[in-house]
């Protein structure tokens, strides 16, 4: 188990190291430093004032030590400086981050909810044509854009129904349609493997012996098929994350939600690279330590997957 | 609930049967076609009656355990007749009705029990539903006692201890045991066998058998026992029905099939497992009488003192899956490496077909060593050495045309030129009496037995010397079986081809071996020919494993007919 452990916090680590890297080579490829571009636009900006600036981030050194100690900085939980305000990247976000995150778990909690609702129907429903159907929603739920959506659900909600203010007002409605409208193509995959998985597992000889036991249809689907493909899913959950951020972002948007989105989005209008960065940083580790809880819940869910556990890491499912 | 009120007073109705069929057709639709699997069945089975269904593979019998336990695949249609389960008619029953039948009025000892228990769940979780399923409310404690009790009933060991373990911790025996302990803890009216040890070792199936006989014969059960096996069916059945292609051809006491058949193709399968259980081990010539008359003296494959040791996991002992186990094949003879699971018939074979690596030892092949070849000369190994697997299902690959299958060690050796190599895949298909055309089908569109025979010419495709049968047989049914066995012979006669035969059967062993080798964990217990092992063993374990072999009613009711005594004799 700790070495199991020490193999995925090993692979996060090295996840988040590249896309540090790719980050920072993206940057180093800008026609000019960041605070040039950042100062292009302002007339006041004199050469003298551009210099200063880029000494005080660093930007006047070579790459290499630019490298070396934005990396420093990070190990040290300094996600560094926006451009526009002077505030640090954590201060930036931390008014707002707690928004972004009811967004997002509600949202991935309505979207895993979904995905059970789908699989349980499909796997209890006996007619042929109502199957076909509900196995069909997920291709149709990954193919609605989350922004058209949300422009629907304001349309119908806030303009026609009149039940949802056009902004948040603390109320759960205006939580949970928004979450529900981010939870719809985010609940695609996941109930797409979990489709699968339980298609897979209904063929298997245990399910004959529990329902030759008795049981009744629900009892085999929560008890026997329902947990023995569970596995799979937990891991695309893991996968579908970066989706799940990238969703709030929009939502957010077309919501007017404070958030993440919001700041993101004005920092790449303002064009402050340092804090874009910053952002983008903070989002994949939140994305990796999430992936991480989910590679380490994966053993209790199933027990054969500590047991195929070697030096090569793990195989789902290695029986 | 069924009333169950069958106390010795009770007169006044006659007892429903546990089961009835009346006149039952069944089709499994493919796509648009209608294939018939059931051709107008009827039997019944009376209270406490235990009845074997016998059949080849495809007969249909699996198709009657599911139409009478309810779970027949989605495709399969009863278009006539009746089903009734202990005064219950089941024949078109909804899922959730079928629930309330299933386990308290029929219940089912299934296939494979390698697959048939959840593997996420506990034992005691698995074992514990059943009082769940059957609306008792219990505490914590007594639900543990409970189950403990049943797992013990059902003889498992260290019941207690099993509780918190899970499926794959156990072994194959084991867990038949468990799933026997479920399947009776629901104490249901009728019990469906489904060829439950078809997939264990012979001493570890009279175990279970043995205690599935006293359950049964406790719980007073009525017992559908389906098997492919003859030979177990006449140990453990008081009566016989006979399936062939979806109809019901025979219905008699296995006192009487045994004696006198009255149906030809109940001879016919008696006669074939007979012949099996009293064949007498193939005579060995001398040597110097070997047609291949290549030096007389270089034995196809020799094993001197081949050790294999897997390091114990966190610096645990060693254990020795292979210990120093010696034999010789000689050319165009058959060796059994025999042994039940867990004995190192595999990793013998494995490390002869340089799989695996050896720890220390030689392996010689045609006089060559080849105990350490890689690279160039391992492929150069592999043209004289081949592996046919136990189930062709896995070995063949379904998308290739069978032309290509056996092709392929030609095509990956670079042995003959491209435009021979249809023509040389033929002559293999030929050989191994495929009919015409086969050439040109996909493994799908194959029988079982016609599969394993594509893997057997596969085998042969590169001219080897050595076959290795890893349990080659072991997934046919007695009838393909007796076909592919007496291929594999006449293949032997015409080509010279040695085989190392394993298995765990020891009635095929005894039909095809001229030397057979013992193995009991990684050691070899006992070796000679063929016929001193089966005639006259030296060991109390090759004694034990003798004597599991199915069949004694068989043979007794073979030597009975001869004095026409009624008694039998076990």
């Amino acid at each position: 188990m700790l070495r199991y452990l020490a193999s995925r916090a090993g692979q996060a680590l090295v996840v988040l190291w590249i896309t540090y890297t790719i980050v920072f080579v993206l940057i180093q490829t800008l026609p000019s430093d960041p605070v040039t571009i950042f100062l292009a636009s302002d007339a006041g900006a004199d050469q003298e004032l551009i210099d200063r600036v880029s000494a005080l981030y660093g930007y006047d050194r070579p790459w290499f030590e630019q490298y070396a100690l934005q990396l420093g900085n990070l190990l040290r939980g300094e996600f560094g400086f926006s451009l526009s305000t002077g505030q640090s990247v954590l201060e930036r976000i931390g008014s707002v981050v707690g928004s972004t995150l009811a967004l997002a778990s509600t949202g991935l909690l309505l979207s895993v909810l979904i995905a059970i609702g789908i699989s349980a129907i499909a796997f209890l429903v006996d007619s042929p044509r109502l199957r076909a159907v509900i196995v069909a929603a997920p291709s149709l739920f990954s193919s609605i854009p989350v922004f058209w959506l949300g422009i629907v659900v304001l349309q119908v909600f806030s303009f026609q129904l009149r039940i949802l203010s056009l902004f948040p007002d603390g109320s759960l409605l205006s939580l949970l349609i928004p979450a529900l409208v981010l939870a719809i193509p985010v609940s695609a995959p996941i109930a797409q493997v979990l489709l699968t998985g339980v298609e897979q597992a209904s063929e298997l000889a245990f399910v004959k012996t529990a329902r030759a036991k008795g049981a009744r249809p629900m009892r085999v689907f929560w008890h026997h098929v329902f947990r023995s493909s569970l596995g799979a899913t937990t891991a695309v959950i893991g996968t579908t994350l970066g989706v799940l951020i990238a969703g709030s972002v929009i939502t957010e948007t077309v919501f007017a939600r404070p958030g993440l989105g919001s700041v993101l989005l004005r920092a790449v209008i303002a064009q402050d690279v340092p804090l874009v960065q910053g952002l983008v940083f903070l989002t994949t580790l939140v994305v990796v330590v999430a992936a991480l809880v989910v590679d380490l819940i994966t053993p209790l869910l199933d027990p054969r997957v500590l047991r195929s556990v070697g030096t090569r890491g793990v195989s789902r499912l290695g029986a | 609930m069924p009333d169950t009120t069958t106390t010795v007073a009770d007169t006044t109705a006659t007892i429903a049967p546990a089961l009835r069929l009346d006149g039952v057709s069944l089709d499994y639709r493919l796509g648009r076609k209608r294939v018939r699997a059931l051709d107008d069945v009827s039997f019944s089975i009376g209270q406490g009656e235990i009845v074997a269904l016998v059949g080849e593979s495809g007969s249909g019998k699996t198709t009657i355990a599911g139409a009478v336990t309810g779970l027949l695949p989605r495709s399969a249609a009863i278009t006539a007749g009746s089903i009734t389960v202990d005064g219950t008619d089941v024949t078109r029953l909804s899922e959730s009705r079928w629930s309330r039948i299933r386990g308290r009025t029929v219940g089912l000892i299934p296939q494979d029990p390698g697959a048939s228990l959840t593997p996420v769940l506990t034992i005691g979780d698995q074992v514990a539903e059943i009082f769940a399923i059957r609306g008792e409310r219990l505490g914590r404690a007594e639900r543990r006692a409970r189950a403990i009790e049943l797992l013990e009933v059902a003889e498992v060991s260290r019941a207690a201890d099993r509780l918190t373990q899970y499926p794959h911790e156990l072994s194959g025996g084991l867990k038949q045991r468990i799933l026997i302990a479920i399947a009776f803890g629901l104490n249901p009216a009728l019990l469906v066998a489904d060829e439950p040890t078809s997939a264990l070792d012979v001493t570890v199936q009279k175990q279970i058998l043995r205690v599935f006989d006293r359950l049964a014969r406790e719980h007073g059960s009525s017992v559908l026992f389906v098997t492919h096996d003859l030979a177990l069916a006449t140990d453990h059945a008081s009566r016989a029905l006979v399936l062939q292609r979806g109809r019901l051809v025979d219905d008699a006491q296995v006192a009487e099939i045994v004696d006198t058949a009255r149906v030809g193709y109940t001879r016919e399968l008696i006669a074939h497992a007979r012949a099996t259980q009293s064949a007498l081990p193939p005579e060995d010539p001398a040597p110097a009488a070997d047609a291949t008359g290549t030096g007389a003296a270089v034995p196809a494959l020799e094993v001197r003192a081949l050790t294999k040791s897997f390091a114990g996991r966190r610096g645990a002992n060693a254990t020795l899956a292979v210990d120093d186990v010696s034999f010789t094949l000689p050319a165009g003879r058959t060796l059994a490496l025999v042994g039940e699971s867990g004995s190192g018939k595999s990793t013998t074979a494995r490390m002869i077909l340089r799989l695996v690596d050896p720890t220390s030892g030689e392996i010689r092949l045609d006089g060559r060593d080849v105990t350490a070849v890689s690279g160039r000369d391992r492929l150069a190994l592999w043209r004289r050495v081949q592996l046919v697997y136990q189930n062709p299902d896995s070995a063949l690959d379904p998308r290739w045309t069978v032309g290509r299958i056996v092709a392929e060690p030609l095509a990956a050796m670079g042995l003959y030129p491209v435009t021979e190599r249809r023509a040389r895949v033929q002559e293999l298909l030929d050989a191994v009496a495929l009919p015409e055309g086969t050439i040109d089908k996909r493994p799908g569109e194959l029988s079982g037995g016609q599969r394993q025979r594509v893997a057997i010419a596969r085998s042969l495709a590169p001219n080897s010397s050595v076959v290795v049968l890893d349990e080659a047989l072991s997934a046919l049914d007695v009838i393909t079986q007796e076909r592919v066995l007496q291929l594999i012979e006449s293949l032997q006669r015409q080509f010279g081809v040695s085989y190392l035969f394993i298995s765990h059967d020891l009635s095929t062993v005894r039909r095809l071996a001229h030397h057979v080798v013992v193995l009991r964990a990684g050691r070899v217990v006992e070796q000679g020919s063929a016929r001193e092992i089966f005639e006259a063993p030296r060991t109390d374990y090759v004694r034990e494993l003798l004597d599991a072999i199915p069949g004694h009613r068989l043979i007794a009711g073979a030597a009975q007919t001869a004095t026409t005594e009624g008694a039998s004799r076990r």
